[in-house]
């Protein structure tokens, strides 16, 4: 009789995985990585997760206050073992860790490597994090899309929480994957993803659901770019339903938003940098626009108005803005919704040294925009629906 | 004093040493905060109160980096310590050659500024330009001279003021950038001055010797360089001369217009093109600017065609005297009427080289005068809709609801990706890769908006598509491409249309016509050449179109002209022996030769004209066979028929014709022999 190998039970598993995980940090933070010991330690949790990953697409890690959570499995033993650990991510607002198929040792370490100053030293972490996610195709790192105000109970969140992980993470990983290593028109099975992302982004905004309002009207700060592509599609598709647009052309505007950074995909930022935007950075900004139209014109089956949104997301209502049009006037429809929405969520997330805004800050701040980067009907219309929803909490 | 000898001058005056303290100190926050860091911030504002010490009563704070030293205000400096070694190194390394900056600057200008430097790396001078214009920033002006032109620049100039009393005026004349900041001269040093402006002779000696030393020092200079450097010098001399009154400022400009006659072309154009705008529309524009203001304005538009055949839409000259040409007649509309004079012109000379460029011009200008109109309506209607909100909310709401869901039909977002392909065509930031896709996927809306019969709207898509093309590199895959859209019965069908659409034939009635000639010349011709043999009134603003358009067209004339040569009725050939006349493409007279032998005496009459303007050698062989030709029954035409082909015979420039004509004044008699002896003597 063959003796069949026990299998552990997902609980175990977790726990062990997790222990790997801190042990490979600890010893990145003790040797070089090249140290035997320090590759020996990467090496076996890369296994273990390489492992998992065979199975399943992805795995989440939830780390919430003193509670570690991986895939939906509560382990609160790990609050005693990694006591002095938790507090240092939540300093960095490391509340969520996804592990995707196709991660490779080299990406791992290039993350832990990432990670390690951020614990000794957390001011600017989560910027840090941030900015070089676009690195790191397969290790999702950041906030929780929840913010845990006082207007919402710790129980609706925690009743949120696998409806957020079910629906926004899964979609902003998904998203990560869609737009990592852009390196040219999207094919039509990545076509075919950012429409289905759309039509579930545009299900929660016609139910209306907990989740949505969360992520929308009291929004994560979180800086993730695909959070905030979410967001802005959301919000414009929220809006073109609020004008009563036909349902296929709110979901075109949907997509259009959901990529109107699309551009910004194909220049991520160098890993580790810390200092302030160099030139090169600068004007890929600047040219984001026209990369991101040039991109989406050129992929199969993408609707005429993306391509639109993409280049004129920057444009104001008066024609300022970038890039320069040649007609202002024309600037469409589904381009000034986006604007708005565009604007309204980079105001409402943390970017580098630059705090959120509350919702009131934010509206404010838009208000002394009217007629010049806003059409005024359209600001207005927004500021009513985005308020309507606040109350509704 | 050179740069050579500031290690015996005196040290950086203090003010300014602390300017650049505080300049590399604000550099180096850059690199480590972000621009929104409450460091970065304060270092700025800290940078912001030196300046102002720095600049004293001037109005801008200049700075020249030469090899080891800095020019300041009246001489050069040694860089000193640390801190001004690291100020240098930094502007050499990304090939600035220096650094103005206004007294009103404001701190958002100047954060961008440093952040802007501080995130550049080696050699990325000309990113930093364009980020100061992206970002709007006019109180800071950087001077691109590649180090190794800087270098040579100086040993030039070095080499121009020896001799000269007062050197260290020169240098700042020359050096520094065209009305940047006041001169403070010296009775003594105006004196000099004046010598110099007043004197055409004296000037130009002085410009030629300095232009001289220019290309005999930087041998890597390109000519718009040397163009700015002289246009900045002579801008610098009529800024100190403010000072001297009116009368000496004419006297200069007058001095300034004989040198300029005197010079080449494009030196000329270079040397004008220099002015910018953007500070002659802030203060005096000095002597370019009133130079181009007081220019006869057929010269006028002869500078903006030449320096657009030169450099293109986008070339800083040509944009610089585009702008300054439109600041003089406030609107585009009078300079479209020079453009069309010279273009019939042109025509009436048989230029059809010429009459591309003038096309061009014509369609930027049209196009300008477009984009104006159209902004100051949609700036109106942004008024309009903010007062009318606050009047009669419900009604105004619900109709500009509309019209903004109106943008969102199917056909209104084609035409506006198509608009969209014309700005990613046009726009300095494609990808190069793209530019065949654009062009393809601007082929399928074009070829949309044809299929849906909305030829106007089709015709100026392609007027955008024409103008777009002027700005790419002129690759046969592009021009292959865009002739692929349309079959030519395609194009004939949509001229059709268009021309049936015409009241007036005027430019901008025509813009969208003539963009489509030009795209698909081969494809317009037969449609082109069968109008011309419709037409009824030869003063026709029509006919000036169609004669000018055809012209232009002549390199694709002549196998089209040919067959219907070959095959057309008696009627018609008189205007399409004119039209051959007028394409001056000698690849056509095997057809005109053909007509010799015509039944007509007038249609033999013509063609032999027009073989003699056609100017081929071929020509000759014929022509003289003709002359030659003895026969019994020869009457008085036969006789005027030969005195017309001793005429055409003397109009080709070749040696062969010559002995034609030797021959006949030789072995003749009568009319023919003396006519060509006439004809000999002339020649």
């Amino acid at each position: 009789m063959t003796e069949t190998p026990m299998t552990p039970n997902p609980k175990e598993l977790y726990l062990d995985l997790c222990l790997n995980f801190f042990g490979a940090l600890r010893a990145l933070n003790l040797y070089t990585e090249n140290h035997p010991e320090a590759s020996k330690k990467i090496g076996t949790f890369y296994q273990k997760l390489d492992r998992h990953l065979a199975q399943k697409p992805t795995m989440t890690w939830l780390f919430i206050g003193r509670e570690a959570v991986i895939e939906n499995q509560p382990l609160p033993e790990l609050e005693t073992v990694l006591g002095k650990i938790l507090p240092m991510l939540a300093k960095i607002k490391l509340e969520r860790l996804t592990f995707l198929q196709g991660v490779s040792v080299e990406e791992l370490t290039a993350f832990l490597r990432l990670l390690l100053p951020l614990m000794k030293e957390s001011s600017g972490g989560e910027m840090m994090l941030s900015r070089n996610q676009g690195k790191l195709p397969h290790i999702l790192a950041g906030r929780l899309p929840l913010n845990s105000q006082d207007q919402v109970t710790f129980d609706s969140v925690a009743g949120a929480l696998q409806s957020a992980r079910q629906t926004v993470l899964a979609y902003t990983a998904e998203l990560k994957q869609l737009l990592g290593d852009i390196r040219g028109p999207l094919s039509p099975p990545k076509v075919m993803k950012a429409k289905e992302i759309t039509e579930a982004v545009y299900r929660m905004v016609q139910k209306g659901d907990l989740t949505f309002k969360l992520l929308i009207y009291r929004r994560s700060t979180d800086p993730d770019l695909c959070i905030h592509a979410l967001n802005v599609s959301a919000l414009s598709m929220a809006m073109a339903a609020q004008v009563k647009l036909d349902a296929p052309v709110i979901k075109e505007i949907g997509l259009g938003a959901l990529l109107h950074d699309i551009g910004l995909s194909h220049a991520p930022s160098d890993l580790f940098s810390t200092g302030g935007m160099t030139l090169d950075e600068k004007n890929r900004y600047w040219e984001h626009p026209v990369r991101g139209a040039e991109l989406l014109i050129a992929s199969p089956g993408m609707p005429d108005i993306a391509p639109i949104i993409a280049y004129e997301h920057h444009i104001a209502y008066n024609g300022t803005g970038f890039p320069v049009k040649r007609n202002p006037g024309a600037v469409n429809f589904g381009s000034m919704i986006t604007g708005i929405a565009d604007s309204y969520d980079n105001l409402r997330r943390n970017r580098q040294d630059v705090d959120a805004l509350s919702l009131t800050e934010a509206l404010n701040h838009m208000d002394r925009k009217i007629n010049e980067t806003f059409h005024p009907l359209l600001l207005e219309k927004f500021r009513s629906m985005v308020k309507a929803q606040a109350l509704t909490q | 004093m050179t740069p050579q000898d500031t290690l015996h001058s005196p040290p950086l005056p203090l003010p300014i040493k602390d300017f650049i303290t505080y300049f590399m100190q604000a550099i180096k926050g850059g690199r480590l905060y972000s621009s929104r860091h409450t460091l970065f911030k304060q270092s700025v504002t800290r940078l912001r109160d030196k300046l102002q010490e720095a600049v004293e009563d001037r109005d801008f704070f200049f700075v020249g980096f030469t090899a080891d030293s800095l020019l300041l205000e009246n001489d050069f400096f040694p860089a000193g310590d640390v801190h001004g070694r690291d100020f240098l190194n930094l502007f050499h390394s990304l090939g600035i050659s220096h650094l103005a900056i206004h007294k009103n600057v404001t701190i958002e200008e100047l954060e961008s500024f440093v952040e802007s430097l501080s995130g550049a790396e080696s050699g990325q001078g000309q990113e930093v330009v364009t980020a100061l214009q992206h970002e709007n920033i006019k109180g800071i002006n950087l001077g691109l001279l590649d180090y190794s032109v800087f270098s040579g620049l100086e040993s030039a100039v070095g080499h121009f003021v020896q001799g000269r009393e007062e050197a260290a005026i020169w240098r700042q004349l020359i050096f520094r950038p065209a009305l940047a900041g006041g001169f403070h001269l010296r009775p003594d040093q105006e004196k000099e001055l004046l010598r110099l402006s007043d004197d055409p002779e004296n000037l130009k000696r002085a410009i030629s010797e300095l232009d001289r030393s220019i290309r005999s020092h930087a041998k890597v200079i390109s000519q718009g360089q040397r163009g700015l450097i002289i246009g900045s010098f002579l801008q610098n001399i009529s800024k100190a001369l403010g000072r001297s009154g009116i009368q000496k400022r004419k006297l200069f400009k007058e001095s300034v217009a004989a040198v300029l006659k005197a010079i080449r072309q494009d030196v000329r154009v270079s040397i004008l093109g220099a002015a910018s705008p953007d500070i002659i529309e802030r203060e005096d524009g000095g002597v370019l600017h009133d130079l181009i203001e007081d220019m006869p304005e057929k010269e006028l538009v002869g500078l903006l065609v030449y320096a657009l055949d030169q450099g293109g839409p986008q070339s800083t000259v040509f944009n610089n005297l585009f702008r300054m040409a439109l600041a003089r007649f406030s609107t585009a509309g009078p300079l479209l009427s020079l453009v069309r004079d010279q273009m019939s012109l042109a025509t009436q000379e048989h230029k059809p080289d010429s009459l591309n460029a003038w096309q061009h011009l014509e369609q930027l200008l049209i196009h300008h005068q477009e984009s104006e109109e159209f902004n100051t309506q949609y700036r109106q209607a942004i008024e309009n809709l903010a007062t009318s909100l606050k009047i009669q909310k419900d009604m105004i709401e619900d109709e500009e609801m509309d019209r903004l869901v109106r943008t969102l039909a199917p056909d209104s977002l084609k035409l506006l990706k198509a608009s969209l392909i014309i700005d990613l065509l046009q726009s300095s930031q494609r990808g190069d890769s793209m530019t065949l896709p654009l062009l393809q996927f601007m082929g399928e809306s074009v070829t949309f908006f044809l299929n849906q019969g909305k030829p106007r709207l089709t015709g100026n898509l392609l007027r955008q598509v024409f103008l777009s093309l002027g700005r790419l590199p002129q690759e046969a895959s592009y021009l292959n491409e865009v002739n692929s859209w349309f079959r030519a019965e395609e194009v004939h069908r949509l001229l059709k249309s268009l021309f049936e659409k015409c009241r007036t034939y005027e430019p901008r009635e025509m813009s969208g016509i003539s963009s489509i000639c030009q795209l698909f010349p081969e494809k317009a011709c037969g449609f082109l050449i069968d109008s011309y043999l419709e037409l009824r009134d030869d003063q026709s603003p029509l006919s000036d179109w169609l004669t000018t358009t055809l012209v232009s067209l002549s390199t694709h004339l002549p196998r089209l002209l040919s067959s219907r040569l070959n095959g057309a009725q008696d009627t018609a050939l008189p205007r399409l022996i004119d039209l051959a006349d007028l394409s001056s493409n000698q690849q056509i007279t095997p057809a005109i030769e053909k007509l010799l032998e015509h039944k007509d005496y007038d249609i033999r009459s013509q063609a032999v004209g027009c073989l003699g303007r056609l100017k081929s050698v071929n020509s000759v062989q014929p022509l003289a066979q003709l002359v030659l030709e003895k026969s019994w029954f020869g009457g008085r035409k036969k006789k005027a028929l030969q005195l017309e082909a001793l005429k055409a015979l003397a109009e080709i420039p070749a040696e062969e014709a010559r002995a034609v004509l030797q021959q006949i004044a030789s072995t003749h008699s009568g009319e023919l022999q003396e006519l060509s002896r006439n004809l000999l003597e002339k020649s």
